[in-house]
């Protein structure tokens, strides 16, 4: 308990800290409209104070005696300088303006260049280097990344063929498309594309054919793009059937989305723990104590070791992922859903058209943009995927992904470099997503 | 609005038979009942660790939870354990909650202060190069935090030096913070600032205008009108992001393992039972009440604040 309320005391005294700080610049800021000498000497105060702690970092030391030095001589020189040369009174009141924004913004500056902006750079940087950082080796580590076995691995496309989720795929392909065509003469188009059937099919082929793609492709890049792809799907999906059907229910709305949203609260290392008690596999004949195997039980079928079994369990993993995810989906489709203008509702329902129509046609459309914002989160968030696999798996049983081996690479076995480069993967692949990102949000400022 | 009204009339005027309206009512109730299958799946994993967290080790071990229904009982061993035992093997979870309370508290607070004023500016203030920051800062929203790690453990663990013209010059001490919950927090604090601040701004630049204006006119400067209108007017604003970044705090773990590390007096809940569930992985009676000892303050929170993070959850994502 002692710990905390130290932490609590520390806290408020730097909170009162940095306001009192905030406080004083925005009043020394003031000075320069009244007192300029004052200013200057406030100013070289700061600058000196700086000049003392490098100094006391570098050369000469001497602790806080040259720190305070440093300032004293700094605000002796400003307020002579100020003394010396005075300007008049506009120009002050100008220098002021121009300033006071970079008081409001700059420690949310500084605390993103440290954290984020530097860091980012030098890891870029480190990509380029050695497991020491300390010579050049140009794209190796990368070339490194794209040829290890582990980490890479097209050996078992040609599997593809044989697989049956592909040739089902394909098949819903077929249907969609011809769908589509019959579709489309019934109401005069090339092909119709925006009928529920066809996308159903068509979407339904599709995701058979990249999983298909996913269990016979292997190494730690592909499963990252499993990940991602069947979060996205599933938990959009999911989360837009939930909030399509709640928001029309007169009971229990609120219940079904409290619990569909609840895992957000959880740690995804609560969610882990949670999932391996579900997967838990105990040897066929002893009791099972784990929630699948069980319902296996009941259906008198073998166990199954879920978290071993290839290649689905990398599947297995990411369920998890969606069970938290889904709800996230929900609460923002459900929104965008209710936003949608009842007068559209209305005038689809006066021209016959049925609920299902109404959805695909008019709810869909409308919240179009929503989805496109639920599906880019998704991706960034899925993309850096870590806790769930290091916790469940540890990335064993060829379920790794890029942010454990990353870790790995940079923490346990000291490459630097080939961490930077994992790092920089990730960040490669969510560059189109930052682009969007600016997109929409200069779209936003042209609006306001 | 419109909806009460309309209903009977469009049902006359669409004049649908009796099959297809039969098949109407059995379609939404389809759905329905699939919704609340979706519901019960969703519960299910939650509710059996709940459970099982109160029953003994034998018990655990032996039948599955859902005997509990037709056989209850109910034990708090597990949870005395986890919280408060000693000795080999016990999880030490109550210095833990401790532990991630010294790197919340901080991790939230802070920031929202910092993102506050930069918010201000961004929205209510002018000048050069503006939209260019609120760019820049939009645009590491996405970036992942692996792009960090490894020059930030750096930076905590040998501070920063250059070489300059032949001297090696420190721009910042060793201060050895590795280990330390300030790593972990000041960490937290940088990382959660673009969201705080593209929050925040988005908030504040719907404020009404006139009122910041005739504030203005009538001699305040920006920081009064900062610190008697705008905070005032913001609170709801802080408070989703209070709880955003909450939750997302005390639910970390790759920033912990990474800055604070296993060490029994600093490591948090969240390492704390990874730790647990690589050492312990079949002890269910321990792992069940250990993590069920990491979700109660995020899970009340949760519940309690559900709307403030909602609402969140919609700024930070439908406009970004």
């Amino acid at each position: 308990m002692g710990a905390v309320i130290s932490t609590l005391i520390g806290v408020i005294l730097t909170v009162l800290g940095f306001f009192a700080l905030f406080f004083t610049l925005n009043r020394v800021l003031d000075l320069a409209r009244t007192q300029w000498s004052l200013f200057t000497g406030a100013l070289g105060l700061f600058f000196g104070l700086l000049v003392g702690a490098f100094l006391n970092g570098n050369g000469p030391g001497g602790g806080l005696f040259t720190i305070i030095a440093g300032g004293v001589v700094g605000a002796a020189v400003g307020a002579g300088l100020g003394q010396l040369r005075d300007l008049p009174a506009t120009r002050r009141a100008e220098i002021a303006d121009k300033v006071r924004p970079w008081v409001f913004v700059g420690p949310a500056l500084f605390a993103v260049s440290i954290t984020l902006i530097i860091p980012v750079i030098r890891t870029a940087v480190l990509a380029l280097k050695d497991r020491g950082s300390e010579n050049w080796v140009g794209l190796d580590n990368f070339k490194w990344i794209f040829t290890n076995d582990d980490l890479f691995n097209v050996s078992g496309v040609g599997d593809i063929f044989t697989s049956r989720l592909f040739i089902v795929g394909v098949i819903g392909i077929i249907v969609g498309l011809v769908l589509a065509r019959v579709r489309g003469r019934e109401i005069g188009v090339r092909a119709d594309f925006e009928n529920p059937s066809t996308l159903g099919w068509i979407g339904i082929g599709l995701t058979g054919v990249l999983f298909a793609m996913f269990t016979v492709l292997s190494g730690v890049i592909w499963n990252n793009l499993w990940w991602v792809f069947s979060v996205t799907i599933f938990a959009t999906g999911l989360g837009l059937f939930v909030a399509a059907v709640t928001n029309r229910m007169e009971r229990g709305e609120k219940v079904a989305k409290a619990i569909i949203f609840l895992p957000m609260a959880i740690s995804m290392v609560g969610a882990s723990v949670i999932w391996r008690f579900v997967y838990n596999f105990q040897p066929p004949g002893e009791t099972q104590i784990g929630a699948l195997n069980a319902v296996l039980d009941v259906f008198g079928r073998d166990p199954i070791p879920w978290l071993i079994r290839l290649p689905w369990n990398t599947f297995f993993l990411i369920i998890v992922m969606i069970w938290i995810q889904a709800g996230f989906a929900m609460v923002i489709l459900s929104s965008a859903i209710k936003a949608v203008p009842g007068d559209q509702l209305e005038a689809a329902r006066v021209d016959g058209a049925t609920d299902r129509d109404i959805f695909w046609r008019v709810t869909i459309p409308n919240i179009r943009s929503t989805i496109a914002v639920v599906v880019t989160t998704l991706i960034v968030v899925v993309m850096k995927v870590y806790d769930i696999v290091k916790v469940m798996t540890n990335g064993e049983f060829d379920t790794n992904v890029i942010a454990n081996e990353m870790f790995d690479q940079a923490f346990r076995f000291t490459q630097a470099g080939r961490g930077a480069a994992l790092a920089t993967v990730l960040l490669l692949f969510i560059t189109p997503i930052m682009y969007i990102n600016i997109r929409r949000v200069q779209e936003e400022a042209a609006l306001r | 609005m419109t909806a009460k009204t309309d209903t009977p009339r469009m049902q006359e005027s669409t004049g649908q038979s009796l099959g297809g309206r039969l098949f109407k009512k059995l379609s939404q109730g389809g759905t329905k009942v699939i919704v609340w299958i979706l519901v019960v799946i969703w519960l299910i994993p939650t509710l059996g660790l709940f459970i099982s967290s109160f029953r003994t080790e034998a018990e655990i071990k032996t039948t599955g939870w859902w005997t509990w229904f037709t056989d209850p009982s109910f034990t708090l061993d597990n949870y005395d354990f986890v919280l408060f035992g000693t000795g080999a093997g016990a999880p030490g979870m109550g210095d833990a909650l401790l532990n991630s309370l010294a790197i919340v508290i901080p991790a939230t607070i802070i920031p929202i202060a910092i993102a506050a004023f930069a918010a201000y500016a961004f929205a209510w203030m002018d000048f050069p190069g503006r939209q260019w920051l609120f760019i820049l800062l939009v645009s590491l929203l996405a970036v992942p935090i692996q792009m960090s790690l490894i020059p930030l453990l750096q930076l905590y663990v040998g501070g920063a030096h250059i070489g300059l013209f032949g001297l090696d010059l420190t721009i910042f001490p060793d201060l050895d913070l590795q280990g330390t919950s300030f790593s972990a927090w000041a960490t937290h604090t940088g990382f959660g600032m673009p969201l705080a601040v593209f929050l925040l701004t988005n908030y504040m630049s719907t404020l009404p205008r006139d009122v910041i204006e005739s504030a203005r006119i009538d001699g305040g400067d920006h920081f009064t009108i900062f610190w008697k209108l705008i905070v005032p007017l913001s609170v709801p604003a802080l408070a989703a992001f209070a709880i955003f970044q909450f939750l997302w705090t005390w639910n970390d773990y790759l920033i912990a393992v990474t800055f604070v590390g296993t060490a029994e007096n600093v490591a948090p809940v969240t390492v704390v039972l990874a730790n647990v569930t690589g050492s312990r992985g079949q002890d269910w009676h321990i792992l069940t009440a250990a993590a069920f000892v990491t979700m109660i303050l995020p899970l009340t929170v949760f519940f309690s604040l559900q709307r403030y993070f909602v609402s969140g959850l919609l700024a930070g994502s439908t406009k970004g």
